[in-house]
């Protein structure tokens, strides 16, 4: 199924703020994670974590991916999405939670196994046993 | 008209005469008749410098390197160093870098202006314009940091801020500790720290 997630935007190469207790950076091979009430901050999105992990490209000059775990809340623009976790992978501009998604949609509430944010088009994609509940006595 | 020719043929062989020798005199000038060079005055120094370094036991470009426990290299270098007046165990050095290579292969370096180091308690405090820089991709700085000189171990007094792998970072503290099971060393960024990365695909 999908559903309307936040206001779509047109680059996806906004600026990533990550923001956290602590950076604990590996020095044997250069795994950062960060821990301690995570916020990764992209535009109108707010993602939210206990811990997060940095991936890095190759040549580690960009970030692949920043995989949170733990409980994570997404917010963008009106909408709001729980799961237990999230791969946010910034180049495709797309987040994947998994782990009793929940996704509220104004009032309208969908939940499922697997859902994926596209940050870009502004949409939710909701994957596995769905159940919506739609607020209608309007 | 003939006398004019001898004339002017007897003064050209003169003149080949007469000028190899002045060239010849005012060649020799240049090594006989020079100025006397006194070789023998000794370079310009002043003893003042001589004897303040020798009552203070300067060192010049000291260098020491050990080994931790899990056989990570540490090695400082500094310009100068010399014994701090009033405590003998400690040592104030100029333009100190420490230098850390781990077994994992990575490369830690910390510089600062000055330093005073403790042998009693074998740490340095490196205070002034302090760089650290990792080799996993960290290069940061700060006002003041303390290393340990036999483990792998530092800490920074205050916020450090500087550039990431990808991206710049700040934080309110930095600390390098090795994880006591897995022998790794972390840097820490602890007290609030900040990524922005600019991701230009």
């Amino acid at each position: 199924a999908n559903l309307a997630f936040g206001n779509s935007r047109d680059t996806s190469n906004l600026p990533v703020q990550v923001e956290a207790d602590q950076l604990d950076v590996n020095q044997k091979d250069g795994t950062a994670t960060f821990s301690g009430n995570v916020q990764i901050a992209q535009g109108e999105m707010l993602l939210s974590a206990p811990t997060v992990l940095v991936v890095y490209a190759e040549d580690s000059k960009k970030i692949v991916r920043l995989t949170a775990s733990g409980g994570v809340t997404v917010v963008n623009g009106p909408d709001a999405a729980e799961a237990q976790n999230a791969d946010y992978d910034i180049d495709a501009g797309t987040v994947l939670l998994t782990g009793n998604v929940l996704v509220t949609q104004g009032k309208n509430v969908m939940s499922g196994d697997r859902v994926v944010l596209n940050l870009d088009a502004g949409t939710a994609q909701v994957g596995g046993r769905v159940r919506t509940t739609l607020e209608t006595q309007e | 008209m003939a006398w004019r020719e001898t004339l002017y043929s007897r003064i050209i062989s003169w003149l080949k005469v007469i000028f190899p020798l002045a060239a010849l005199a005012i060649l020799s000038t240049l090594f006989l008749l020079s100025r006397g060079r006194d070789s023998t005055n000794a370079i310009p120094y002043s003893r003042v410098d001589l004897q303040e370094r020798m009552k203070e036991g300067m060192v010049n470009k000291p260098h020491f390197s050990g080994a931790t426990s899990g056989g990570d290299l540490i090695t400082f270098t500094a310009e100068t160093a010399k014994p701090d007046p009033q405590d003998d165990s400690k040592a104030l050095a100029e333009k100190l870098s420490a230098q850390i290579d781990l077994t994992s292969g990575t490369k830690i370096t910390f510089a600062s202006d000055t330093a005073l180091l403790d042998t009693k308690q074998e740490t340095a405090r490196l205070t002034g314009g302090v760089v650290v820089v990792s080799s996993t991709g960290y290069d940061v700085r700060t006002d003041s940091i303390t290393t340990s000189m036999r483990e792998v171990a530092a800490e920074t007094d205050g916020p450090v801020s500087g550039t990431g792998p990808a991206g710049t970072i700040d934080a309110g503290k930095m600390v390098l500790s090795t994880d006591p099971e897995t022998k790794d060393a972390h840097l820490l960024f602890t007290n609030r720290v900040k990524l922005i990365y600019h991701p230009q695909n």
